[in-house]
């Protein structure tokens, strides 16, 4: 639920608990809204993002990482790739920020209910794709069974790692497999290759799954290739993409995808689009 | 509806009268064009203007606005909007049917589910003084894109119906209140007055010119998204943005916090911004969704003419003119649309015709 200011580019003022260093680039930070109002109400969809706003440095565009379920605290895992994202990388525990959202579409979770649930992420893309996953362990009598395939280039790059291997034993209990790839580390102990390289040991049915995918352009491709022709519903293929934002609401065009026949805002429309959209807007991914 | 005349040599003194509880901005010499600007001398304002070199958009979007006023020392946040509505109310005065659609477009953009509280706000305190165009002007084609007349967006419109005077037609209580603080100035319109209206709006439609037609401009540029014109254009463009800050619709802008030198405050400004910059889809890790040139000016062309009618319902032009004015490089978005309605004329149609 979008609890909404008067001004809507007006944030809320948010305390970071904890930050967690994943990996070289990227941190995972705790946040909670000071005002315990908000704190309770705050409801988001996986899938769905925030504008983190650094006073004096300005706002960027962040998933939401956490489970949609825990209530009170959200989780973001920021990249350092910029002057606004450096600064947040500079934050200690006890910090304000300003936080406003959620926006954009989010996954159509309830869609999800009754499947089984393929999660593919390639680097960063585990962000947006814990919160879906989390929303599912969370919620684990609503699914069938579950895959989450996780890849980067190299082993240190491997956004979650070690809080997957720790999940490993009692997933496997429940039925939820968890595979975790490197494409280009030789010193690497687990599994190489592509995420489609991997997809035998994906423990779901394709005629009654739904899938979730976040990565670069080119695993979409080859993920689109390989699903389809393994026969999963494409109706269930969703994916979430990656524009420049600045307001978040539709209003500054930043993050506008035309094309001929269609038009939408990443930011309002997606940044979820289903394997209609992807297949049918030329430049979506 | 009661509609009203006023002398066109009692506009300066109406505009005097005003003044008082008004600022009052119209269309003022400046060099060899016109700009919209204070009405300092109202004797200099010349409602015979042909177009202005940049829109009334100005003073709904500034060019760089300040929305929060970020204090770093007490980490505070706090908006603008108040100052805007403590601004001293604004009259636009003798605006043109094609800015008039303008402002209605961006009220449709910063309208609706997430409401702009800043451009609300500059709406609140403007009155707009309509004024109707009976000759062309040198650019404009405002009649191939139905945006020679106004449904509503105006408070006062005048419409001029013989050399002395002008024809008023009030559309607001905002309207209202002019005729109430400047009674004077007004008089009841007449039969023959209103007889003088239909034959001014008679001369419109015998002098605007109707060449374009761009009634299936979507399914044209459905067509069109291969065509060559796009890589042609996108080479002559220099992607200097001047069309996007002359244009009444273009409304995309850039969010940024400047600090202040002090280092204990800052601003989070929004300025106006376009698809045309290098910069406008690049996103971190340096990947451009649209790097070369062809791609954004096509996408600028896609958005006026496509997608503005996906999302907000009407394409976004107003035929004003005022980008092919401002083009370094010549490109005539009235000569593109030409094109592309022969692209669509040439485009196969079912044998035996419909």
């Amino acid at each position: 639920m979008l609890i909404t200011k008067d001004n809507i580019y007006d944030t809320h003022k948010c305390r970071l608990l904890r930050k967690y260093e994943l990996t070289e680039h990227e941190s995972l930070f705790l946040f909670r809204f000071e005002d315990p109002e908000v704190a309770q109400n705050w409801r988001y969809l996986p899938g769905q993002f925030v504008e983190l706003s650094m006073l004096g440095y300005g706002e960027v565009p962040i998933s939401i990482c956490s489970s949609a379920r825990r209530m009170g605290f959200f989780e973001l895992c920021i990249r350092n790739a910029g002057r606004v994202t450096d600064r947040i990388h500079k934050l200690q525990p006890g910090d304000i920020v300003g936080i406003r959202g959620p926006y954009g579409n989010g996954f159509p979770v309830d869609q999800f209910h009754g499947r089984d649930l393929l999660c593919v992420a390639a680097g960063l893309g585990m962000a947006p794709l814990r919160s879906v996953f989390l929303y599912a362990i969370d919620n684990r009598w609503l699914f069938g069974n579950i895959t989450i395939i996780n890849t980067a280039r190299y082993g240190k790059e491997l956004l979650f790692q070690k809080e997957l291997e720790a999940m490993k034993d009692i997933a496997t209990a429940e039925n939820i497999a968890i595979i975790q790839s490197t494409t280009r580390d030789p010193d690497w102990p687990g599994l190489k290759g592509r995420a489609t390289e991997h997809m035998d040991k994906a423990n779901v049915d394709p005629k009654n799954c739904a899938v979730a995918m976040c990565g670069p352009p080119a695993m979409y491709r080859g993920m689109f290739n390989y699903l389809v022709d393994a026969g999963y519903d494409p109706r269930y293929i969703f994916v979430t993409l990656e524009r420049r934002m600045k307001c978040g609401v539709g209003k500054c065009g930043h993050c506008n995808i035309g094309t001929a026949t269609s038009w939408k805002y990443a930011c309002k429309d997606g940044p979820v689009f289903d394997y209609y959209a992807i297949i049918s807007i030329p430049g979506l991914i | 509806m009661q509609t009203y005349t006023i002398r066109k040599d009692e506009i300066p003194k109406l505009v005097e009268a005003l003044k008082e509880e008004y600022e009052v901005f119209g269309p003022m010499p400046k060099r060899t064009s016109y700009v919209f600007a204070p009405v300092t001398d109202p004797t200099k304002m010349n409602l015979d203007y042909d177009s202005t070199i940049m829109s009334p958009k100005k003073y709904y979007l500034p060019s760089s606005q300040t929305l929060m006023e970020v204090s770093l020392k007490n980490a505070t946040i706090e908006d603008t909007v108040k100052d805007i509505l403590d601004q001293k109310p604004k009259i636009l005065f003798g605006v043109h049917s094609c800015d008039i659609n303008g402002i209605n477009f961006l009220n449709r953009v910063f309208d609706g589910k997430y409401d702009d509280p800043y451009f609300q706000a500059y709406k609140e305190i403007t009155t707009v003084i309509g004024l109707n165009c009976l000759e062309p002007c040198k650019y404009g084609f405002c009649r191939a894109v139905n945006k020679n007349f106004v449904l509503d967006g105006y408070d006062l419109f005048l419409t001029e119906i013989s050399d002395t005077h002008y024809y008023v037609h009030v559309g607001s209580p905002r309207g209202d209140r002019i005729l109430t603080i400047a009674h004077e100035f007004f008089k009841e319109a007449k039969e023959e007055d209103g007889a003088a209206f239909t034959a001014a709006l008679h001369k419109k439609h015998e002098n605007l010119p109707v060449a374009l037609h761009i009634d299936n401009i979507h399914e044209t540029l459905d067509l069109a998204w291969d065509d060559a014109i796009w890589d042609e254009l996108g080479e002559k463009c220099m992607n200097c943005g001047s069309c996007a800050l002359v244009c009444p619709t273009c409304y995309c802008f850039d969010v940024q916090d400047e600090v202040d030198l002090s280092i204990s405050k800052a601003e989070r400004v929004r300025k106006w911004d376009t698809c045309l910059f290098y910069d406008f889809a690049l996103v971190a890790g340096n990947h451009n969704f649209r790097e070369d040139p062809p791609a954004r000016l096509k996408y600028r062309f896609y958005h006026k003419f496509r997608g503005a009618i996906h999302d907000q319902g009407e394409i976004a032009c107003t035929g004003c003119g005022r980008c092919i004015d401002a083009c370094p490089a010549g490109i005539s978005i009235k000569d593109v649309l030409f094109r592309l309605q022969e692209y669509w004329a040439a485009s196969p149609t079912p044998q035996g015709g419909l």
